[in-house]
């Protein structure tokens, strides 16, 4: 724990450090970080799978963050290195960003985070139909950002009719 | 005279009675919905997307326990409820008795504006929701014509 804030700070410092940077040449130019980014253009994604939730992962309860960095061939995902995150949801993640095709393109090299999110069983009925609170549901944002969150598998017995806890 | 009033006051109840029972059992035999475990992510289609077409598309899906087996388009524009029938098509699910339900594909164009440069940029990003099987959202940005050339041209 000590190690992470101590790796957190450090990150702080970095990024204030690259914000102050910036401010500094900002001041010169204003428009100039605003057109530097705009100007890294991002390759369009024309064909991908659904990135599922898949479901032993979700019965073990493990979620979090994964952070690749996906290089391309001009067509398709080359490389993909992995920067961090819980490594049965880094391979979900991986086998999801191998399945993007994009629009042709000059070879890049980009970073993708994906969030998975566990939502957690409110209620059963006698069949076992659990409901939470929120709706699975997923969120791309191609080729930077996904977001996935999906039920936890219920540990309920229809012959018993137990209602799962929580 | 009396006698025919309440026979028909019986009648009236009775048949709400019957109405309300066959609500409740309507609702109790809804099935629950099949969970899709394979799919392509649905993209704007581009002729769309250059067109300024937007929309929602309604549809009907009937499955066949795993798979799609028939898709009947409620409604929606003939070019979005085409490339919804395409997606939907590839959907595969976990095995279920075969079942039938709606979906709604919703296809949004984003405004965004350009600089002199002909940097276009949207202030929302550009996004596929899913809440499979029976809503998906597509945002993608507006094709904007923009000639840097004549931009620069400008005082």
């Amino acid at each position: 724990m000590a190690m992470f804030r101590s790796c957190f700070v450090g990150q702080f410092a970095v990024l204030t450090l690259l914000v102050a940077t910036a401010e500094g040449q900002a001041s010169s130019k204003p428009s100039d970080a605003v057109a530097q980014q705009a100007r890294t253009v991002m390759p369009t994604v024309a064909s991908a799978s659904v990135p599922f939730y898949p479901r032993v992962i979700r019965a073990a309860r493990i979620q979090g963050d994964v952070m690749l960095r996906v290089s391309t061939d001009g067509q398709r995902v080359s490389a993909v290195e992995v920067k961090s995150g819980p490594p049965m949801l880094v391979e979900a993640a991986k086998d999801s960003v191998k399945t993007w095709q994009f629009e042709p393109h000059t070879p890049i090299s980009f970073e993708v985070t994906f969030h998975y999110k566990l939502l957690l069983p409110t209620k059963c009925d006698s069949e076992c139909n659990c409901d939470s609170e929120e709706k699975e549901s997923m969120l791309l944002q191609l080729p930077t950002n996904v977001d996935v969150s999906a039920k936890v598998p219920s540990i309920c017995d229809p012959r018993e009719k137990v209602e799962s806890k929580r | 005279m009396s006698n025919t009033r309440h026979g028909l006051q019986v009648r009236t109840t009775g048949a709400l009675v019957l109405f309300i029972l066959g609500a409740i059992m309507a609702v109790g035999q809804q099935k629950p919905l099949p969970s899709v475990i394979n799919a392509s992510v649905p993209l704007y289609p581009r002729t769309s997307q250059m067109a300024h077409i937007e929309g929602a598309v309604r549809l009907r899906i009937s499955t066949d326990g795993t798979r799609v087996a028939s898709v009947e388009v409620q409604s929606g524009q003939p070019m979005l409820a085409q490339a919804a029938q395409d997606n939907v098509k590839t959907w595969q699910f976990e095995q279920h008795s075969p079942t039938t339900f709606e979906a709604t594909f919703r296809y949004r164009l984003l405004k965004s504006k350009c600089d002199a440069q002909c940097n276009c940029r949207t202030a929302e990003k550009p996004s596929v929701l899913l809440q499979l099987p029976t809503d998906v959202e597509v945002n993608a940005e507006e094709l904007m014509v923009c000639d840097a050339a004549s931009s620069k041209s400008r005082p």
